[in-house]
Formats: structure tokens, sequence, C-alpha cells
């Protein structure tokens, strides 16, 4: 099918008005916050409902022309690029919020709702949903449904799967079905397991179900900064072993407070330190004193330098904002950069830091760390600059060596972020070739043409992934709406 | 429903004494309880090689396989057609890896879930989920049954808790899923598809798990009283701040109930620390009077008591059928099925998870087929009613040869079939134990 056909019927699906194919609308279209590579796509299709969703995957699927859909676009590991000049979905004006039933605790959302705003239209009846990833405030529940987002909260309440129940989805020929379960357990096996973290290379999410949650009715939030990083993860992992699961556990190094400390919110940590750790618990007022009490105790077991607990919601919410915009913070600091994802077992944080921190010196990059160090998730940030010749590729291959450093001690190349484009040859760190097999048979199966959000998630053997620059103004460039945010990193 | 007759057990055996010795023998016993033949060859590989040599076997055959832990969750599922070989898989049944530190263990497939709760139990941890299983019931039979109980509605189900397995492909190939820690997206989440998977899809080899600590005080508040008071008081509990670990209602069937008016009761567990537990037994409490219902409260030992009372009482039901509802009409859904059963011998067990949407109904001695179906049709019209479904959870292989345990499969049937067709191409897993009928 002609090009000019093609956008003559997706005209005749949606209207004139939401469909976008002037070069100048495309490259407000042309990737995520994953910045090292871009592309334009072909067109840009913004469906308003379900019925409009199934005729444009239809149609693309007839006319053999690939497509994705994606939400505000920012994904950290390029999931929305359409590297092969794929029709975009634009799921963001599906935004609405369908139902809420407070009783059976459960939300029906459309895909383009603002993870935050479900929270603040439940907040004053008590309950909130829980996924909290950094980005919160402009990503997606289509897009935290698309990568399994994380958050800092996940160490008490789990991931996006843990929180999604049912969906609507339109598969890659454009069927519609339900799956999951609104309450107990689906009957068969768990498609809607396998959705979740899916790339949005198995079908397009246009209603889904959550679990929402009441408010914890106490919260204490602990600061405890300590001379060596040695100590602070020790202190983690007893936290743990006491038999206490923090709703959050964040570790943050030297380089990292120094930038949020230059940032919007300032804490004042001492500069002598080599980390900080910020640990909040939840429940029952009559139990988190104690439970916080118990935290002061190990963290000054490990020999923490100084300790203590928010006195008020302002000062809870500084510490907070300081961790939620380190990566904003770091930011400024470099003319590039790059964020990891990678996992290692909590045990496993000490020695991972320590190799972490030679291969920064070996490859003369700086590379600052910001964790949730309770599930070992660790955030490790490479600044280079990209004007220097071969620097973005050494950049990239840093990073590749961290991943393996984190594959090697027992973790993963992803905790949160997802594989996108970024990690496709990291995957072979971790998975044999035939495991990786077996990944793409059942993407065949969903998607038997590798039209739906193709070339992400799974290697294919021997590709060869370009490395395309991007501008530190272009990526510095902030616009005023979600959908256009290339401008900040979040994790 | 009869499958197809199968391969000649005596063939089998040969074949597979060339390659293995003797590892394996016809069992009768399990013959009978798989699918009602009259004989299956039992293998027990020793190690994940050996799986995996055997499934080359039984692929290039085309032998049907199914999977068997230590055999006591059988019933579950529909009966699968002719069963060839018994993969007996108690013999990979060591911890592989264990870090309390990490939280996470891994475990081989024939371990005994009650081995491994006591082993993770000396670390003070646990795998927080306690369905009602014998205590030969092995870890991989756990994970491919999805096996829950009242726990679910604070810590989730396995779905939730698996992060990785190994698993063994019916074409031999071992293929691992997820990963050992915590958090992971790399790649598809594949282990999904094998937790519930009632042995269709492949051979799970080793697991690994998330765990939680053991809580370290318990308390338990029993409050009793008719359908809409306790399903009202359940209400009101699901949107409070307390922290229910538990939040279980019980017919009057059971014997070990306390407190005087138990037409229903809720038991409330609070898994926190002791400020807590103390302050959620005195809201309880204070609530309960507010509700006018009776109530008792429990600390401590008495609570595991209880909990091992309600388990004894149900554990050797033969025929169960869960009810799916949304939460807040569980209850009075409940509450219409009892008053609409047939009399039968024993009165069943109610027992529901109001905040997950699941209820159960435990039978003994269930052995007539006709009220068997009867009961079933009742639960499914009272459940659809509220907006639910029903299914099977266990029964004896006569029952469960006349009724589907699943008639919500339909609904995606052909992503299901893709997804079995996908992994199982031959159709070799355990044919016929999801798709009702389904003859090779």
């Amino acid at each position: 099918m002609e090009d000019s056909q093609l956008i003559e019927e997706l005209v005749n699906i949606v209207g004139p008005k939401r469909i976008y194919t002037d070069p100048e609308q495309l490259e407000r279209y042309n990737g995520d916050a994953y910045s090292v590579q871009k592309a334009l796509p072909r067109a840009v299709v913004i469906p308003e409902n379900t019925e409009e969703v199934v005729k444009i995957v239809k149609l693309l699927n007839r006319a053999g022309v690939p497509f994705l859909a994606r939400g505000a676009g920012t994904g950290l590991s390029g999931g929305a690029i359409p590297l092969h000049h794929e029709v975009v979905i634009s799921m963001m004006k599906m935004n609405k919020l369908l139902s809420v039933d407070l009783d059976n605790m459960r939300a029906v959302v459309q895909p383009g709702l603002v993870t935050i705003k479900l929270t603040r239209k439940i907040k004053d009846k008590g309950y909130y949903f829980a996924p909290d990833p950094s980005s919160e405030a402009l990503c997606t529940i289509g897009g935290n449904f698309a990568e399994n987002a994380g958050g800092a909260h996940c160490l008490k309440y789990g991931v996006s799967t843990n929180h999604i129940v049912a969906a609507e989805v339109v598969l890659p020929d454009g069927e519609l079905v339900h799956i999951g379960s609104e309450f107990g357990d689906q009957v068969g096996y768990d498609l809607l397991g396998l959705l979740v973290g899916s790339e949005g290379t198995l079908g397009i999410v246009t209603a889904i179900t959550v679990k929402i949650m009441k408010i914890p009715e106490a919260v204490k939030t602990v600061l405890a900064m300590f001379d060596h990083l040695e100590d602070a993860s020790s202190a983690v992992s007893n936290i743990i072993g006491a038999g206490i699961i923090p709703a959050a556990m964040e570790l943050m190094d030297q380089a990292t407070m120094a930038a949020c400390d230059k940032g919007d919110a300032p804490v004042g940590y001492p500069t002598d330190i080599e980390a900080v750790v910020l640990i909040e618990v939840d429940g029952l007022a009559a139990g988190v004193v104690e439970t916080s009490e118990r935290i002061v105790e190990i963290c000054e077991k490990h020999h923490v330098r100084t300790v203590k607990v928010a006195v008020s919601d302002e000062e809870r919410d500084l510490w907070w904002q300081s961790r939620k915009t380190a990566f904003v913070s770091l930011g400024k600091t470099t003319p590039n950069y790059i964020t990891l994802d990678g996992v290692v077992p909590r045990t496993k944080l000490t020695g991972a830091l320590g190799r972490i921190k030679e291969l920064s010196e070996t490859f003369g990059l700086r590379v600052s760390n910001v964790f949730h160090a309770g599930d070992g998730n660790l955030h490790p940030h490479i600044s280079y600059d990209a004007s220097v010749p071969g620097e973005t590729e050494k950049a990239l291959s840093l990073g590749g060596e961290i991943l393996k450093v984190c594959v090697e001690a027992g973790g993963s190349i992803s905790g949160e972020h997802g594989v996108g484009v970024e990690k496709l040859e990291h995957m072979h760190f971790m998975f044999a070739d035939n495991e990786l097999e077996a990944q793409i048979d059942i993407r065949s199966f969903f998607n038997p043409h590798d039209l739906c959000n193709p070339g992400k998630l799974i290697p294919s053997s021997g590709k060869c992934v370009e490395v395309k620059q991007a501008s530190w103004q272009e990526k510095r460039k902030k616009h005023a709406k979600p959908c256009d945010d290339r401008g900040q990193t979040y994790a | 429903m009869e499958g197809l007759t199968g391969v000649d057990s005596d063939r089998i055996i040969d074949r597979l004494t060339k390659d293995f010795g003797r590892l394996s023998a016809i069992d009768h016993d399990l013959a009978a309880k798989l699918t009602g033949q009259r004989d299956v060859v039992v293998t027990t590989p020793a190690n994940e090689e050996q799986l995996s040599a055997l499934m080359r076997i039984a692929h290039d055959e085309k032998w049907v396989v199914a999977p068997v832990g230590a055999g006591t969750q059988l019933g579950i599922g529909n009966v699968p057609c002719h069963i060839d070989v018994a993969v007996q898989m108690t013999k990979l049944n060591k911890i592989v890896d264990y870090s309390p530190a990490d939280m996470v263990v891994s475990v081989q497939a024939g371990t005994p879930f009650s081995e491994l709760q006591k082993i993770l139990g000396q670390s003070g941890q646990m795998l927080p989920i306690d369905p009602i299983l014998n205590d030969a019931a092995t870890i991989g039979g756990v994970v491919a049954t999805n096996a829950n109980g009242p726990m679910r509605v604070y810590y989730g189900t396995l779905r939730d808790l698996t992060i990785g397995l190994r698993t063994v492909y019916p074409d031999g190939r071992l293929v691992r899923a997820g990963g050992k820690v915590v958090k992971n997206v790399a790649g598809y989440d594949m282990t999904k598809l094998f937790v519930g998977s009632l042995g269709t899809l492949a051979c799970l080899s080793e697991i690994t798990f998330k765990l939680r600590p053991l809580p370290r005080y318990r308390s338990l508040s029993i409050v009793s009283g008719n359908a809409e008071s306790v399903q009202a008081f359940a209400l009101k509990v699901v949107g409070s701040n307390l922290i229910p670990s538990r939040l279980e209602t019980f017919s009057a069937s059971y014997t070990f109930l306390p407190n005087d008016d138990k037409r229903w009761s809720v038991a409330v567990d609070c898994d926190e620390n002791r400020g807590s537990g103390k302050y959620q037994l005195d809201t309880l409490s204070s609530l309960a009077n507010e509700f006018g219902l009776k109530h008792t409260s429990y600390e401590s030992a008495d609570v595991q008591q209880f909990w091992r009372d309600y388990r004894d009482t149900v554990v050797d039901s033969d025929f169960a059928i869960r009810v799916t509802v949304q939460p807040k009409l569980l209850v009075l859904a409940a509450e219409k099925i009892k008053n609409a059963l047939p009399h039968t011998d024993t009165d069943p067990y109610f027992s529901l998870s109001v905040p997950a949407g699941v209820g159960r109904l435990f039978f003994r001695n269930m052995a007539d087929t006709e009220l068997a179906a009867q009961i079933l049709k009742i639960c499914r019209q009272i459940s659809q009613e509220y907006g639910g479904f029903a299914a099977i959870e266990t029964g004896t292989v006569p029952i469960r040869q006349q009724l589907n345990a699943f008639d919500q499969l339909s609904t995606n049937l052909s992503l299901l079939k893709g997804v079995k067709d996908t992994i199982d191409p031959l159709s070799i897993m355990n044919t016929g134990r999801f798709f009702y009928g389904f003859v090779r």
C-alpha cells in the first residue's frame, strides 16, 4: 500500500485532525528518553477509543506496515523509537479513568492516563495506586503495563505486574481480547502476566484493571549517612535480616549527593561521606515507631555518622524530592549521560560497586550511583561528552561492561527500564540462544509478521545497532506536553 | 471421555531401560489417580540431565508425559488423555541456592513444600503461601497448580512470588525463564506462563522464589454472625487502615470455631509487629461490637493452632469447587449457594478469601457424580448471577470425566491453545488436563 493511500485510510478512521504527517510534528515522536537513538515515524495517529485502535491495527496489519504504540515517551530503553519507520499510535488521548470500585479495590483506566493522576483521583477517599516510577508525573499506566515499571516503593509492594489484574488488548492482527481476571485467578495460562512487560511487542492495551490500595495509616522516613559505602550496604542487608520490609530503601553515593545539593531540593549532605540511605517504613501508627527505632539501632550498629527520622512532612518531602530528582540533578553536571538499570543480589552490592568503580577508572568516565538498595536495583549513571569523538561508543561499552558485572553477580541487565533497543545485545549475557528462541517463538505466535513494535526486546541474530547521536541541546529541550518530554531521565 | 489407549507400557520400559537402566516401573495406583487407566510407566530421573534426556526420548516417541511430584494434587483440572509416562520429580529435591540476606531461594521441583518451609523457617523466613496441602506435596506441584490459601489476600499468589524457573521443554531443551533477583524485566516474563500451567507446557526443574520474613508476632480475631453482617464487617475491615494478612470467612461446618453464633465467621489475621498486632486486635473487637457481632481473639501459638485446625478439617476433601465473585458480594453469594445446595451426608466447608474474591467449597467422600454435577451447576449459576464464575478445584477421576472443570477456558481458547502449541507443538505434555475432551 502506498503511504498516501494508507494515510487516507487512517484519516477515514480517526478524521484529519488526529493524524500527523508533517516532519516537524513527526519529530516529536522520534523516540523516548533513551536519547542515543532517534528515528522518524511514517505517521502518528491518535485514537480516542478502543474501536479506533482495532480499526487502525487491522488496517496496518493488512497493509503489512509496522506500528508501535506509545504513551508519554518517558521510557529509558528506547522501546518507543520508530526504528523501522513505524506508524506511531499515540495513546495519550485515551486517558480516562473509566471506573473506580472502592469496595472491591479496583480501578479501570485507559492506557494514556498519567500514573500519578490515578492516585490523585482516589487519594481523598484514602486510596492509592502503588507503582511509583520516578516519572510518575508524566508517564502513563499503559507505559507502566508495557514496561512492567517499578519505583521506589516496589520493595514492599511489588512492581506493575503485581498490581494489574486484567486488561483489554488489541492483538497485532486487530483482534480484541480480554485477559486476566478482575478477581481471583484467571483460568488457563497467565496471558496477562506474559503481556505485562512485553514492551508493546505482543499487542496494544486499551483498558487496564488495576488494584488500588489503602493509603497506609502512618509513615516514618529515616535518613542515614555513612562514612563508608560498605557499612551502608551491611546496614541495608541487616534491616532486611531483622525481618523488616521497608516500603523503600534508596542509596546514593557522594557524586550524586553533591549533584542533588546543587539542584532544586538541597538537603545539605556532608561532602565527606560515601553514602546516604533513605529508608521508609509504613503501616499502622501503633507499629511504625517501633520499626523505625529498630532501623536507627541497626544503622548505629553499622557505624552510621548521622541518622535521623523525619520530624515533619516537609522534611520527608525534601528528602524524597532530592532522591527523585537525582537523575535530573546529575544530568545537569554533564553534557551527556546514560542511565543503567542493572540488578545484583542485595548481598553482592559492595562487590559490584567496587567493580563498577574499577571499570569507571579504566574507561576514564565518571560513574555515579543511585539505586534501590533494598532490591539490589542499581542505576549507575555514566557521564560523557558526545562531542568528543568516540566517547559515546566508549560510554556505551562501559555500560555493557557494568551490566556484565551485574549478570556475573547473579543479577539482571534490567530491573525496571526494560530492554527496548538499548539492551538488545546485553540479552545475550543472560540468555542462551535457545532461551531467546523460546521467547521469539512466543512473539511469533502473538505477532507473526513482527509488525507490532518490531526489533525490540529480543535480539535477532547478527543485528547491529546503529548508534546515532543526539545533541546536548536537543536532549535538554523541554516541551510543554508530556508526550514531547525528552529532557529528563527517570529511574 | 476416553483418550487414546496409548503406547504399550512394556515397550516403553524396554526403551527407557536401554538408556537409563532401571529407572522405570509400572504403577497401577498412580495410573488410577491420573486418568483411571490400568497402568502407567513411572520414571524417576535422578537429575536434570536425565530429565532432559528422558524428554528427548518421549518427544521422539511422541509419548504423552505427565510430570508428577508426590501425586497429592492430581485431582486438579480435567482428566488428561492416556498418559504414557509419568515423570516423577521426587529425586530432584535439593535446595540449590538459599541466601537469607537476599530473601531468595532456588529449589528443585521435587522438594517437599513442607520441607522447604521448615528450612526457610530456621532463618526466620517463609514462602508466604498457605494452600491446603498434604505434607508430601512438592514445590513443583505447588507451582504447577498455583496453589494458594488465605494468605493470598496480603502476600499475593505464586504468580507474584515466583521470580525464575529452569524448565525442561517437551523436546528436552533446558530453557530458563526469569532470573534470581527480585526485580527483573529482561525479556518476556515467561515464568508467568508456567505458574498454574498444570504440567501442560514443560517440566519444571528448579524454581526461584522471593521470600518474606516470618511474622515475629501473630494475632487473630474471629468475628461471627449472619451473612449480611459478616459481609459488611469484612468490607469495613478491607476499607480500613488495618493490615489483615488473612481475612477468611468460614461456614458453620467447622467444629473448632469459637463464638456462639457461627453461621458465618470471619478470621482476621495480623502479621505486623507486636504494637500493630495488639492495636489491630483492639480495633477489631470494638468494630465487632459496633456491628453487634460475636468476637474472640487469639494470640501467638493459638493463632497457629487455629490455622492448623482449618487445614486438618479440609485437607482430606476429595471434591472442591472454587467460586470467583467480587469481594463485596462473595459472602452473600456463598450464603445463596449454601441454601440452594442439595442435601449431602456431610455439610460442605466454605472458605472465602474475601478481599481476593475467591471462595472454596470443600466436600468429603463425594462419590456421586450426579450430585457433584448438580452442585457444580448451582455454583456456576449463582456465581454468574453475581458476575463471577466457578470451577472444579479438585475431584475424583470419574467426576471430572463427566464434568468440565474449567468452562471459562472457552473465552480465550485460541490464544491459550496457541501458547500450548508454541511450547508443546506435539502436545505430549499432560494433554487434556486444561482442555476438556481434548484428544490428541
